[in-house]
């Protein structure tokens, strides 16, 4: 157990986000456990507590009397520093366990620029970064998330990746895990790894051999025996409404960045917005049940004490029965002082009126995300919003009180022209416009955020070349001379942590050496703007000889093999395709919710359904899948 | 409605928590508990408790007080014990009593503190001799610097009463009592550190704070905020 002096722990800034002891923290003696398990997240702890998956992780592992599950996150700079002084290695916060201790260290993956602090956790924690350099004396390394979906620029330091929800994975995994170990791990690691790759679901990188073609570009990617799966199917939970879902989550001292209880009211998403990942990752919709998602508030509520409760989801709006939810829960909670939140709004006026039931009190401001500025480009990403229904959400929206509207979009979109980003600086006016002919007033404020696209994988724009980062600059600049009124702000970040992020999100497994060569370097909390040092990407990709461009820009034809094949999100690499085409065309794929089958793949593959309460629950239809 | 007071105390597992962190971590609590308590009108509508104190972050309490209105009729006793039962580690409801319906807010009234502050000692000294020029003096200048401003106080304007240290192990803890009134106060590290830089104290930047009692004082004397009934 690691020993932390309060001489010096009380100069590092909140010296809370290190100690533990939380409400609903878990502390169980090592010794009287099968399995111990480390839960590491790759951010600062207010980051990392406000992951639902986390939670979920933690309160599934923890509920089996055989496994101890912790919690592990990035220490902050001044903590690391005094770490590296004092040669304290990384520890859980339960039991204060140096990490190194632990059975399974596994890292949810959200997000391209956390992977250094990946390595850099590795380093402290004194654990070799490479796979091949641990046996297993060292914790396995697992990982899961939806960069999972493309784990290869980091293939080389995990032992086992995880694909899709890993509610009923993580069991059978842990039981495996147990049971070998009980063995002694006969055969040693591959043994067990080749045991491992048998449960569906389930990559592990070291048991693929990776070739290139003479010309560099990524050739095959192919198992070394013939027991273990050429390429892995996604797994999902088919019984939302039952599956193990956290309400005795850990209550942190600290705000932290989200900090409220949540309810996930279903997972999956199938308008088909043709840039977004989530979407094709999450396939298919499947909703809770009022009832079930009252239970689970109730719970929630009553074993926290948090005063608000966050309606999750990819987008929560789109859940069948949220007027009937919302009522439910306004019913439960009217006496209780606690409030119900919606963070992502669907652009119509249903929405708002949705909100104003919510939000009755703080009228804060009111976020929508039009993605794109002019008709076709929001056509061509198929995003099916129309400039009358973001106006006759705004007009609700100021007929009720509300003052401030956020815009969101993004810039660099495939066929995109200034004449698109125009359209971004108009629909700003015609809101700001609107408040002033509604209210009769000069108050309003309209922000509008503009990011840059980021292609990925297993979506429609997987083959996409991102734009350059330059010409991303110069659309910057143009949109902003466009912009000239108080009552607008324009936010937009510089395009190099895009680009960086482009070349990771469809990288091969080359790139674990310049991630290697970064941390090196001095690359770390890369996602945080203060700390993203883009000369010393260009370095560590210059000193590996590789170039980001490569990874980020170029077009992929069709036909080309691309070095995430073999992680199947079961949606069919021809949709993909078709989608890509229709999205050329500006031409509308609809939600297949409540309509014929689309053909994306998913329900047939996994012979499964979408769950719809609307539609009384499991929707039996003709699905298939375009080959 | 009735208004109660609580002693609670603020133990070494919740040593880094803020005074905001704390008083959240004292209002879920309650909420786990379920207990019906009256919340302010307007538009963000919050529990009407109120804390005896700041407490900074880095300092550990034997007592805080809050005085908090109820809507129930349960007893204090039952009350006290729901709380304990949903309490964090580090946090516990020690004792409490049934006010009148209106008090004054104990941070105004709440003007004398007793800390204990403890870190390594470099050298063997006779610390009743070595503290006798501090002790003694009667008058001490020091520059207090806040991030808004520096300027000059009197320290023994707030320090009246003689410190005293207790050595045990290696480690000296010095006991000090320390004025909180309208024109200021010092802060116990504030104390400590003066010491080693002016007054030869053999000890380091090193120490951890812990405050032993929190005070009402008026002509009578001193008295918790639970002897008192305003």
């Amino acid at each position: 157990m690691i020993q932390l002096d309060t001489a010096w722990l009380q100069h590092v800034q909140k010296p809370a986000r290190y100690t533990g002891g939380e409400w609903n923290s878990i502390v169980k003696e090592h010794n009287t456990v099968d399995v111990t398990m480390a839960l590491g997240f790759p951010d600062v702890y207010e980051v990392a507590m406000s992951h639902l998956g986390i939670k979920i992780l933690y309160g599934l592992m923890n509920r089996r009397d055989d496994v101890a599950a912790e919690r592990v996150f990035a220490p902050w700079h001044d903590m690391e520093e005094e770490m590296r002084k004092r040669n304290i290695p990384l520890f859980s916060l339960e039991t204060k366990t140096p990490i190194k201790d632990f059975d399974i260290l596994g890292f949810t993956l959200q997000y391209e620029m956390s992977f250094t602090n990946i390595l850099n956790m590795l380093d402290l924690a004194g654990i070799p970064m490479y796979a091949k350099d641990r046996n297993m004396d060292f914790p396995l390394l697992v990982a899961g998330g939806p960069c999972a979906f493309n784990v290869e620029p980091i293939a080389d330091f995990f032992d086992i990746v995880s694909l899709g929800e890993s509610e009923e994975w993580g069991d059978e995994f842990v039981d495996l895990f147990k049971a070998e170990k009980a063995k002694g791990f006969p055969g040693g690691k591959e043994a067990f790894l080749r045991k491992v790759a048998q449960i569906p679901g389930t990559y592990c990188p070291a048991l693929y051999d990776v070739a290139y073609t003479d010309t560099g570009d990524f050739k095959s990617i192919t198992p070394r025996f013939d027991d273990v799966p050429a390429t892995i199917e996604k797994r999902i939970v088919e019984d939302v409404e039952n599956v193990y879902f956290p309400t005795k989550p850990v209550v942190p001292f600290l705000d932290i960045v989200h900090d409220r209880a949540v309810l996930e009211l279903f997972r999956g998403c199938t308008r088909g917005c043709r840039f977004c990942q989530a979407g094709m990752l999450y396939r298919p919709v499947r909703e809770r049940t009022p009832e079930r998602l009252l239970q689970i508030a109730k719970e929630t509520i009553a074993n926290t004490g948090y005063n608000e409760i966050s309606l999750m989801s990819l987008s929560s709006a789109d859940y069948s029965k949220l007027p009937e939810l919302v009522d439910l829960l306004m019913e439960e909670f009217k006496d209780k002082q606690v409030s119900v939140s919606l963070p992502s709004l669907r652009i119509d006026s249903f929405s708002i009126d949705i909100a104003k039931k919510v939000q009755q009190v703080r009228k804060s401001g009111l976020t929508f995300a039009p993605e794109a500025g002019s008709q076709r480009m929001r056509d061509v990403i198929n995003k099916g919003v129309s400039e009358e229904d973001l106006l006759a959400a705004c007009t609700n929206a100021f007929k009720s009180g509300w003052n401030t509207v956020k815009l969101y979009f993004m810039m660099g979109l495939p066929t995109e022209t200034d004449e698109d980003l125009a359209g971004i600086a108009d629909l700003a006016y015609k809101v700001l416009d609107l408040h002033r002919d509604i209210t009769g007033k000069r108050n309003g404020s309209v922000t509008v955020s503009v990011s840059f696209f980021v292609p990925k994988t297993h979506s429609p724009y997987q083959w996409y070349g991102q734009q350059d980062v330059e010409e991303i600059h110069r659309k910057q600049r143009y949109l902003k001379s466009l912009i000239n009124n108080r009552n607008i702000s324009y936010h937009y970040h510089d395009g190099y942590t895009g680009y960086m992020e482009a070349a990771f999100a469809r990288g091969d497994r080359r790139l674990s050496a310049v991630l290697v060569e970064a941390w090196k370097l001095g690359c770390k909390f890369d996602g945080w703007t203060e700390y993203f040092n883009y000369e010393t990407w260009l370095t560590a990709f210059e000193n590996c000889d590789l170039d980001p461009a490569y990874f980020a820009r170029r077009t992929r034809d069709f036909d080309e093999p691309l070095p995430w094949d073999h992680l199947d999100s079961t949606v069919s690499k021809a949709f993909l395709k078709r989608e890509w085409e229709q999205a050329v065309e500006a031409n509308l794929t609809g939600d297949c919710r409540r309509a014929p089958c689309k053909g994306c793949n998913v329900c047939p593959e996994l012979n499964t359904a979408i769950v719809d309460y609307k539609e009384g629950g499991r929707v039996e239809k003709v699905t298939f899948g375009l080959k | 409605m009735k208004k109660l007071r609580l002693a609670l105390n603020k133990g070494e597992k919740l040593r880094f928590l803020s005074h905001l962190d704390y008083a959240q971590a004292v209002e879920r609590m309650i909420r786990r508990a379920d207990i019906r308590m009256a919340y302010s009108e307007g538009f963000n509508p919050h529990m009407k408790i109120s804390f005896s104190s700041a407490l900074a972050l880095g300092v550990t309490a034997a007592a805080e007080y809050i005085d908090m209105d109820v809507l129930e009729e349960d007893s204090l006793e039952s009350i006290m014990e729901r709380l304990n039962r949903v309490a964090p580690p580090g946090l516990e409801v020690l004792d409490g009593k049934e006010m009148p319906d209106k008090v004054k807010k104990m941070m105004a009234i709440c003007n004398y503190a007793i800390y204990e502050v403890t870190g390594p000692t470099t050298a063997d000294v006779e610390w009743s001799e070595l503290l006798k020029t501090f002790n003694e003096a009667s008058e001490i200048s020091y520059e207090k610097i806040t991030p808004k401003k520096t300027r000059i106080i009197d320290v023994k304007e707030f320090v009246k009463e003689s410190i005293t240290a207790h050595v045990d192990d290696g480690k000296v803890t010095l006991v000090m009592g320390i004025g909180i009134y309208p024109q200021g106060t010092i802060k116990p590290s504030e104390v400590w550190n003066l010491g080693k830089d002016s007054y030869n104290w053999p000890i380091t930047s090193d120490y951890e704070i812990h405050r032993r009692a929190i005070m009402v004082e008026n002509e009578e004397g001193r008295f918790t905020p639970l002897e008192i009934n305003y």
